[in-house]
């Protein structure tokens, strides 16, 4: 229990540090980043869920994921694509379907660099980009295929999930759905980057109710937990913002974050 | 004049007519000149002073003098006590070539052994190495035949506990270098060009007639006050081709060739090292003949030795190439040298690790490359060795953020010529530093030492044992050995190493394009697993050949791309 608790504290500790640090670098307030690293941290999975580690640690991954796309979108180096790829790799490994869903804002990274609007050089990009998480992927599909090593298994270890009403292949091919229109989306060069973050919330917060209903439920709540962290990224990641609008925007979040998971239970 | 022993038996006609007409040149100083009046513990001053004595007639001393110079301070200080005579930079050279070819003939190729012989790869390897690896080999023998599946199992280990290292130290390096780019300190501001320091070139070539031109037009085209180039095409003297070719080219220019006495063994560093007599310069620098660097490059390098502590002896400038995207092997040896060049030598440089030279565009003090004897002519990568042998003794290397671009081998067959012979010189390096281990480690910190091994030896090592782990693999799962008879640790241990160190290694060469932006390049990166099978081919043929012919220089042919060549590489970017 005590493990428990310590790895629960570090990974929490790291998702607020992780908001923190992105809200004080677009010049929020120490008191108002503190209070919305807070309420990204406080989310229902801790109250409801009988997976919390991996729940915040999805919420951790998917937000560094993002707040590395939005950071990817105007400063390129190469750090950054290690950082964003080892991200998306985590965020697959801790809950495939969770770490599919944010390689859906992979392509919004591509508006950035002038050097990469040639198709070939925005395919090396995505290559780049991808490798990891792919490779995460195939080790796990390889686990299960070769080794029999049963990812539903892997899931409730750490995946954030038990039931195995899905099917694991299932979730393996969701893995890779995203790589398409990754592709499509790549000519979009100039969608502004807080659409990516809306674009990954909402997906995330319907793709959680959907499961829901359809009986899934264990898989909705980690997906449920990262959804105020990406608002939160999102508001770092708009010019001009204040403390005032921000806390709104933050406490709304949160509040739309509880009122959501509240209502998947009732469901 | 000098070398015409060693023109006899040309079979080009031509050439002989061209270098008739430059031994005509040098014939009347020759014969003017008295050989006894010049010593040869006094040819670098003849060189930096441009004069030299040529005769005595009485109480009166014919000096040959280069600039007004030392013209005017002769005078005022001998009077006609001596008769100054007009001599271009180029016939001094070559009359002073000519005196003391027999002389440096030997020297060139011995001066490191006679005076630090544990620094010379004359010796593969010592007595206490030769006894070291056939214990490790009888040991290694008898644990298979005694208990192989327990010495299977930790072979296995090792091996990918080894790979592994090494691809993660490789990460490791990655992950420094590819910190920003250090801020450059702004070009040096000196309007006269009088004032910026005389820059050696040294251009070594070996039948490489084809590509002369080209490299005489990059030198040509480089942002230096031309008078303040001491350019020299260092070329073997009975490579009648290729002399024809440097003179034909550089006909209206002060670019000097130098012949190089024939002696064995015949490799670039041998030819350096004789063309290091001859350096007039405070710098220097070497370029491959197929070289186009970014034509600012020697004001980047004054610039950075100025503003460097007084231990930095070299600078090493970044390698790519212009023929990247020719084909497969092209694109893959721009993978290789974008991550090798772009990341990892700056990590190496961050971390303070002794650094193994590229074979081309290492800029140097002079003085300091004297100091330490000049380059090993019997070690087939004398760059890597010499980068090493620099932090031993207390100097320092470091990169310099400009671009020299080269021709990427583009057969398949002259690819393995090349990656055999660095292969093998790797191992040379390796084998000469690890003499005495105290010693390396204490010049080298305990940083350099475990650097060096991973960085070099396990350059050689990795390449080695790639194969070996695709072998244990396979054959865990296939072969009835009692080698595997703990097949379920030694399969997943093999195929663990195997895909983390491919996947890394292959991750680490799509990156390696990133700083140029040539991400088109990296999605090749995928097929970099084959790409390691053919580096391992080349390891184990330079295995073989470091046994069989430890010194012998395999020659990459170059002038062989059928894409255009940029005169100014800056288009490249």
């Amino acid at each position: 229990l005590i493990i428990r608790l310590l790895i629960l504290l570090t990974l929490c500790g790291a998702l607020g540090f992780t908001v923190w640090t992105r809200l004080s670098a677009s010049g929020a307030g120490f008191g108002s980043s503190a209070a919305l690293s807070v309420l990204a941290v406080a989310q229902p999975e801790l109250v409801f869920g009988t997976k919390t580690i991996p729940a915040v640690a999805f919420a951790l991954c998917a937000s560094m994921a993002l707040a590395g796309i939005l950071r990817f979108a105007r400063q390129q180096d190469a750090r950054l694509v290690v950082l964003l790829g080892t991200s998306l790799a985590g965020a697959g490994i801790v809950s495939p379907l969770g770490g599919a869903l944010t390689l859906a804002a992979v392509p919004f990274a591509f508006p950035m660099a002038g050097s990469a609007r040639a198709p070939s050089r925005t395919f090396g990009l995505l290559v780049l980009l991808l490798f990891l998480p792919v490779l995460a992927g195939l080790v796990l599909t390889w686990l299960w295929f070769a080794r029999h090593f049963a990812i539903p298994d892997w899931i409730a270890l750490i995946g954030g999930g038990t039931q195995r009403r899905v099917g694991s292949q299932i979730y393996l091919l969701l893995l890779f759905l995203p790589l398409a229109p990754a592709l499509a989306y790549s000519a979009a060069l100039q969608v502004r980057s807080a659409a990516v973050v809306f674009l990954a919330a909402t997906s995330l917060c319907l793709t959680a109710l959907v499961l829901r209903l359809w009986g899934s439920g264990d898989y909705s709540l980690p997906l449920l937990a990262c959804a105020a962290p990406f608002s939160l990224l999102l508001m770092a990641d708009l010019p001009d913002t204040s403390s005032l609008p921000a806390l709104a925007c933050g406490t709304c979040g949160a509040v739309l974050s509880w009122a959501a998971a509240f209502g998947t239970k009732a469901v | 004049v000098g070398g015409e022993a060693d023109t006899q038996g040309a079979s080009a006609l031509g050439a002989e007519a061209c270098l008739s007409r430059q031994a005509a040149r040098c014939e009347d100083l020759a014969a003017r000149a008295d050989s006894s009046l010049l010593e040869r513990r006094l040819l670098p001053a003849y060189l930096r002073h441009g004069c030299m004595p040529l005769s005595r007639n009485a109480a009166v001393l014919s000096v040959g003098v280069t600039n007004d110079v030392v013209r005017e301070r002769l005078r005022a200080e001998f009077g006609s006590a001596v008769d100054l005579v007009n001599m271009p930079k180029h016939e001094l050279t070559r009359t002073l070539e000519h005196r003391f070819q027999d002389v440096l003939r030997d020297e060139v190729t011995l001066e490191l052994e006679r005076n630090e012989p544990q620094f010379s790869a004359r010796s593969v390897v010592t007595r206490t190495q030769g006894r070291a690896l056939a214990v490790a080999g009888i040991v290694l023998l008898l644990s298979l035949a005694i208990v192989p599946s327990l010495a299977g199992v930790l072979l296995a280990g090792i091996v990918t506990a080894g790979y592994l290292a090494n691809a993660v130290f490789r990460g490791w390096l990655f992950w420094v270098g590819s910190e920003g780019a250090e801020p450059h300190p702004d070009a040096l501001l000196i309007d006269d060009p009088e004032d910026w320091p005389e820059y050696t070139i040294l251009v070594p070539m070996y039948r490489e007639s084809n590509v002369v031109p080209l490299i005489v037009a990059a030198l040509r085209a480089l942002d230096y006050p031309q008078a303040r180039l001491d350019v020299k095409l260092v070329i073997e003297a009975d490579d009648l081709d290729t002399l024809e070719a440097a003179y034909r080219a550089t006909e209206h220019s002060s670019f000097e060739v130098l012949h190089v006495p024939v002696g064995e063994p015949r490799t670039k560093p041998r030819a350096c090292n004789y063309a290091l007599r001859f350096a007039r310069g405070e710098f220097l620098v070497i370029y491959d003949a197929e070289d186009q660097p970014e034509t600012d490059q020697l004001k980047k390098a004054v610039t950075a030795f100025r503003n460097a502590p007084a231990d930095v002896a070299c600078l090493q400038a970044r390698l790519n190439f212009f023929n990247a995207k020719e084909n497969w092997i092209t694109r893959m040896f721009a993978l290789d040298y974008g991550l090798w060049f772009d990341y990892l030598l700056p990590g190496l440089d961050r971390l303070g690790i002794p650094m193994p030279l590229g074979g081309t565009s290492n800029h140097f003090r002079v003085d300091a490359l004297r100091a330490i004897h000049g380059w090993d002519p019997f070690n087939v990568t004398e760059d890597a060795d010499l980068g090493i042998r620099l932090a031993r003794l207390g100097f320092r290397v470091r990169t310099l953020d400009s671009t020299t671009y080269e021709e990427a081998t583009n057969a398949f067959g002259n690819w393995l010529r090349q990656r055999t012979r660095w292969m093998k010189g790797y191992a040379q390096t390796w084998l000469v530093h690890m003499r005495s281990p105290p010693d390396l480690l204490r010049n080298a910190g305990v940083g350099g030492f475990f650097g060096f091994q991973l960085f070099v030896g396990g350059s050689v090592l990795s390449a080695l044992l790639n194969p070996l782990l695709w072998l244990i693999f396979i054959a865990s799962y296939f072969v009835p050995l009692p080698l595997f008879g703990l097949a379920w640790i030694t399969g997943p241990l093999s195929a663990f190493g195997l895909v983390l160190g491919n996947a890394l290694f292959a991750y680490l060469a799509m990156l390696g394009p990133y700083r140029r932006g040539w991400l088109e390049l990296s999605p090749y990166g995928l097929t970099v697993p084959v790409y390691w099978l053919l580096i391992s081919w080349a390891a184990y043929r330079a295995l073989w050949q470091l046994v069989r012919n430890p010194w012998h220089w395999e020659k990459t042919a170059h002038g062989l791309t059928r894409m255009p060549t940029a005169i100014h590489a800056g288009e490249h970017s």
